[in-house]
């Protein structure tokens, strides 16, 4: 069970939505490993388990194709890559539902993150097909969750996907500096125009779609302002359409094999990094942090400290990674595999839960499933 | 040492359709402000606030407001219609906002606005600008700014572009007849004295006109304690914002006032 949460160490009061709390990242200690770390992340934990109690959401990504045109200077599957640590892999159909079927009954994860790269041959009639068809999938085995990760689309191409059955959607804004932002994804593709991308929500709240997820890739520009920003930015989505983001993206930069752009001065360390995954929690205490395996375990593991986050276990970043176990990858990962990693979690006081949903835009265990260590059949 | 640019011509800046945009923007974002106590920073010729504050509703709403410029252009301010009528409520102060400590004096201010300066301020210096500006207002208080900062490309590689663009405008001012021949050549200049001409020429050169994009000066910003509440675009001149902030109490000063001090802070 979750360990006991000891009393915040002071009477400061920290206020959901106050925007104040961004100024923290230029707090001379912040991010040194003093007091003012220690508070934020102590009471980053005590907010979380009061909301969550120790649970954290697994959530798989599968990714659908690595054929892309875009040219992001720091993915790996960028297109002018050819082939450092990568195949470029369009999963057909039956592939699709191999990779799921692998995922539900092998490793117990219901929650699929469909990822896609820019492939002029995988457009929303596609993601559309697919969505449906891992719902059919998940619903065979009891239910389940599905949202995407793709690029960038018009309020049509999400209304369409909210119909065919999309539980949620994410997409990064990567980083909320125009000027860098243009240098990072050269071209005329849609991804290449920073205000195309950035009124992305806007267009999905418009669509109808209410369970979003918003992030940066820390990193690419001054990473506190990128962080300061992106709660300025959730603060204006929560004040227009009445329901903030309900994921949050945390991925921090970290150099690809076949990318151009590996490094940059803006990077922030770990402790700088995960007490700004603290300080938004104390932000936006409800909104699910996305951790990846981009992160190793130990980091992870003090991110979700309190509960209320989005845990991968299970991790490939190349379309047929699970079952097919095709190499390569977009970035560098781990793979903590389920059933195995599980039971870590949970001696760590953390419940990791496989069977769950989003619900009016909020992470809802299923009646029947409570999670018992692992959701994956032996 | 600092030195004002202003000159004849600058008066003529609202016959600009953008510029005449960005001050009828402002007027609504300051009418919708709380407070009473207004700062003008590099207040000019006066021609901008005259055009703020010539509501007569002004009269009521403001108690106090304090103009500052490097110039001395107090008898300036006196021959606008509306100024004149807030005299009993409007100072003027000459001083450089980098070294305007002595509006520690005057107590916080609920806004303060600031039009067309911190381009003209060296980067290295834009940081201390943009914390005299944050110290001048209180907390939950406003601040205005109103400035180039250019959309497209960095520092002063589109001085050209932003300059041209106000050329042209100036141009289009003198074709629907918002200015006469006579003025549009004081707004111009002849490229030798002061005017458009002459500050196109030092832009791209690289001696005036320190253009920051909004993300560097949202960034000085926050780092000065203000928070970014919204970020207008001009549809006249891409080239112009009108950005406005909120003052926030620090973290570190929150926790200090509820808490006792904070080891190491």
């Amino acid at each position: 069970m979750c360990g006991e949460m000891s009393s915040p160490p002071t009477s400061f009061e920290w206020r959901t939505g106050d925007l104040a709390i961004a100024h923290a990242l230029w707090d001379k200690q912040f991010g040194k490993g003093g007091s003012l770390d220690t508070q934020i992340l102590e009471a980053s934990k005590l907010k979380k388990y009061e909301q969550y109690r120790g649970f954290l959401f697994a959530i798989v990504p599968l990714y659908i194709t690595s054929i892309c045109v875009e040219s992001c200077l720091y993915c790996n599957f960028r297109a002018g890559n050819r082939g450092v640590k990568l195949q470029r892999v369009r999963l057909r159909p039956l592939q699709l539902a191999d990779e799921v079927q692998y995922l539900i009954e092998k490793k117990g994860l219901r929650v699929i993150e469909l990822v896609y790269a820019t492939d002029p041959l995988v457009r929303v009639d596609r993601m559309c097909k697919d969505v449906e068809r891992v719902q059919r999938l998940l619903a065979k085995s009891g239910g389940g969750a599905v949202g995407i990760n793709a690029e960038a689309l018009d309020v049509d191409e999400y209304r369409r996907l909210k119909d065919a059955g999309l539980d949620f959607i994410v997409l990064w804004q990567e980083t909320y500096d125009r000027d860098q932002y243009i240098k990072y994804h050269p071209g005329t593709t849609k991804k290449a125009c920073f205000e195309y991308r950035l009124e992305a929500y806007d267009r999905m709240f418009v669509a109808g779609i209410r369970t979003i997820g918003m992030g940066i890739l820390s990193g690419l520009s001054d990473w506190r302002l990128d962080w300061a920003l992106l709660m300025d930015h959730e603060a204006y989505i929560s004040e227009t359409y009445g329901i903030g983001p309900c994921i949050l993206g945390v991925p921090r930069l970290k150099g690809a094999a076949g990318a151009l752009v590996r490094e940059t001065p803006w990077v922030p360390n770990r402790q700088e990094f995960k007490c700004a995954v603290a300080l938004h929690n104390l932000f936006a205490p409800s909104v699910l942090p996305f951790l990846s395996t981009r992160e190793d375990w130990e980091l992870c593991s003090e991110m979700a400290s309190g509960g209320g986050a989005l845990f991968t276990l299970n991790c490939s970043t190349i379309p047929g990674g699970y079952a097919a176990r095709a190499q390569g990858y977009q970035f560098p990962t781990d793979n903590f595999d389920a059933p195995l990693y599980a039971p870590r979690l949970i001696r760590q006081g953390l419940l990791p839960v496989f069977d769950w949903k989003f619900s009016k835009g909020e992470a809802v265990i299923a009646e029947r499933r409570l999670a018992s260590g692992t959701g994956a059949q032996e | 040492m600092p030195y004002s640019r202003l000159y004849r011509g600058f008066r003529l800046a609202g016959a600009l359709s953008s510029v005449k945009a960005q001050r009828e923007y402002q007027k609504l974002v300051l009418a919708s402000l709380p407070g009473s106590r207004l700062l003008i920073v590099g207040c000019g010729f006066g021609d901008e606030a005259e055009q703020l504050l010539s509501d007569k509703s002004c009269i009521q709403k403001w108690s106090d407001i304090t103009a500052i410029d490097l110039a001395d252009v107090s008898g300036e301010l006196r021959r606008h219609e509306h100024l004149s009528m807030l005299t009993d409520k409007l100072r003027f102060h000459q001083c450089d906002l980098l070294e305007a400590c002595c509006l520690d004096s005057y107590g916080f201010f609920d806004i303060v606005q600031c039009s067309f300066v911190l381009h003209d301020i060296r980067p290295s210096e834009k940081g201390t600008a943009m914390e005299r500006l944050a110290a001048a207002v209180r907390y939950g208080g406003h601040i205005i700014i109103s400035d180039i900062f250019p959309l497209r490309g960095l520092k002063n590689q589109n001085a050209r572009d932003v300059y041209d663009t106000f050329i042209y405008e100036a141009l289009d001012a003198l074709a629907v007849g918002r200015i006469s021949s006579v003025e549009l050549n004081e707004l111009l200049g002849d490229g030798t004295c002061s005017g458009l001409l002459r500050s196109r020429e030092e832009a791209i050169q690289g001696t005036r006109d320190f253009f920051e994009s909004t993300y560097e000066i949202v960034g000085r910003a926050f780092s000065a304690g203000l928070s970014l509440i919204s970020l207008a675009r001009n549809i006249d001149n891409e080239n112009l914002a009108v950005l406005v902030f909120v003052r926030q109490e620090s973290i570190s000063d929150r926790m200090a006032s509820s808490m006792g001090t904070i080891d190491g802070i």
